[in-house]
């Protein structure tokens, strides 16, 4: 198993675990070019710059669109790695007071990121 | 190791195709011919099987030369210790499952192996039926013992189980995995069936207009090593819907159904039909006793 940083265009760090190690999966050497991916669900927001939590991968961003579904809600998220779609419950949505342009972080955890060589 | 170096003009229905191919097998592999129909695949099998006479090149399997041109020599089809499934099984009608089976004897070869495939195919009860009494994949079942009398070295499967359906292809997918490891076969299988290939075979060659465009083995064929997602499965889009802001994807895995969620940006890319790769990290699934 190993924990993978991976450095982001952008300049930002995100971190994943994954079961393969460098002797498993050649890929992982230092310096290697890897895609990230994660699924739109599981990236949480907040409104809180620093919280306490243990959610290992964070991005600024701010709000550019928003689709208020009746169960669900779809944020695309402008951020400095590109644009992220978070789907959070509209009742989250609501009780935060989410509105465009606002600025938030996302948080994404370690054990949510696929990499792709 | 089976190696191949074929020239070959094909007519067909669709035009000329100038089959150029250099193909090298191992010993004991079960590998895949993917392409489209037309593309040379079948072909490629009757010229190794001894069927189809090639235009020139060569056929070597371990140390026997089977055909080369140039010195002359071609070996009669039954002088090669092939086996051959095809597709509608190609039982004779007025014969017993038995007597198809003693059919394929060699002069002088022992009997004991007729009773000994019966047994392992579970024919035993219906060695006296005809073959219009039997079910498809109870037919499928007698061509490919059939095809093992001879004691084959090399076993070629062409779109075997493509008649089939797919309670009974799932079953024969696992009983051919059996008889490939059982007789130390070396097993070509033609299907277009992406499931079935990643889960039969060890490696895939990619035939198009007469030659090999892209060959791996399966796993690498597919992308299916292109994440380190470890929970992932092949299928085929059954629906697509929508709920609420997201859009319901299921897929036909095997004999399951499952479901995944996707964004519009992903769904928009999917058509039902198409042949998909589920994958999630291997941290996520629960696994239960049942």
């Amino acid at each position: 198993m190993s924990i993978v940083g991976v450095e982001v265009e952008s300049g930002e760090e995100l971190m994943s675990v994954v079961i393969d190690s460098p002797d498993t999966a050649p890929y992982l050497k230092k310096g290697n070019k890897v895609n990230v991916l994660f699924k739109e669900m599981e990236v949480a927001v907040t409104t809180q710059k620093e919280l306490d939590i243990s959610i290992e991968n964070r991005i600024a961003g701010s709000i550019s669109s928003m689709e208020e579904g009746v169960l669900l809600s779809r944020l695309v998220l402008e951020t400095k790695m590109g644009e992220v779609i978070a789907i959070i419950s509209t009742k989250s949505l609501r009780q935060m007071g989410l509105v465009e342009k606002m600025n938030v972080m996302i948080m994404v955890k370690l054990n949510e990121i696929i990499l792709a060589p | 190791m089976i190696s191949l170096n074929l020239k070959k003009t094909l007519k067909s229905a669709g035009g000329k195709i100038d089959l150029n191919l250099q193909l090298t097998i191992e010993k004991g592999q079960f590998v895949t011919l993917f392409g489209e129909s037309g593309a040379g695949k079948t072909s490629t099998l009757r010229m190794l099987s001894g069927l189809l006479r090639p235009d020139s090149g060569t056929i070597k399997v371990g140390e026997t030369i089977w055909f080369d041109s140039h010195k002359n020599i071609d070996l009669k089809p039954q002088q090669r210790k092939v086996g051959y499934v095809f597709q509608d099984y190609a039982l004779f009608p007025n014969m017993s499952v038995r007597q198809n089976l003693e059919y394929a004897l060699q002069k002088n070869q022992d009997r004991t192996i007729i009773g000994e495939l019966l047994e392992f195919a579970e024919l035993g009860e219906l060695e006296q039926r005809k073959p219009e009494t039997l079910s498809g994949g109870q037919k499928q079942r007698v061509a490919l013992v059939r095809a093992l009398v001879q004691r084959p070295e090399i076993l070629i499967l062409d779109e075997p189980l493509s008649a089939l359906d797919l309670k009974m292809r799932i079953k024969l997918q696992e009983y051919l995995l059996q008889v490939h490891k059982k007789y130390n076969l070396t097993t070509i299988l033609v299907s277009h069936d992406i499931g079935e290939i990643v889960k039969l075979s060890d490696r895939v060659y990619e035939l198009q207009n007469g030659s090999v465009i892209k060959k791996g083995t399966t796993t690498d064929f597919f992308g299916l090593n292109k994440t380190s997602a470890k929970f992932r499965f092949s299928g085929e889009v059954l629906k697509i819907q929508r709920e609420d802001v997201l859009y319901v994807i299921s897929v036909l895995i095997g004999n399951d159904i499952i479901k995944v969620v996707a964004d519009r940006t992903e769904a928009n890319n999917f058509k039902i039909g198409d042949q998909v790769l589920v994958a999630s990290k291997a941290f996520n699934p629960i696994i239960q006793k049942i």
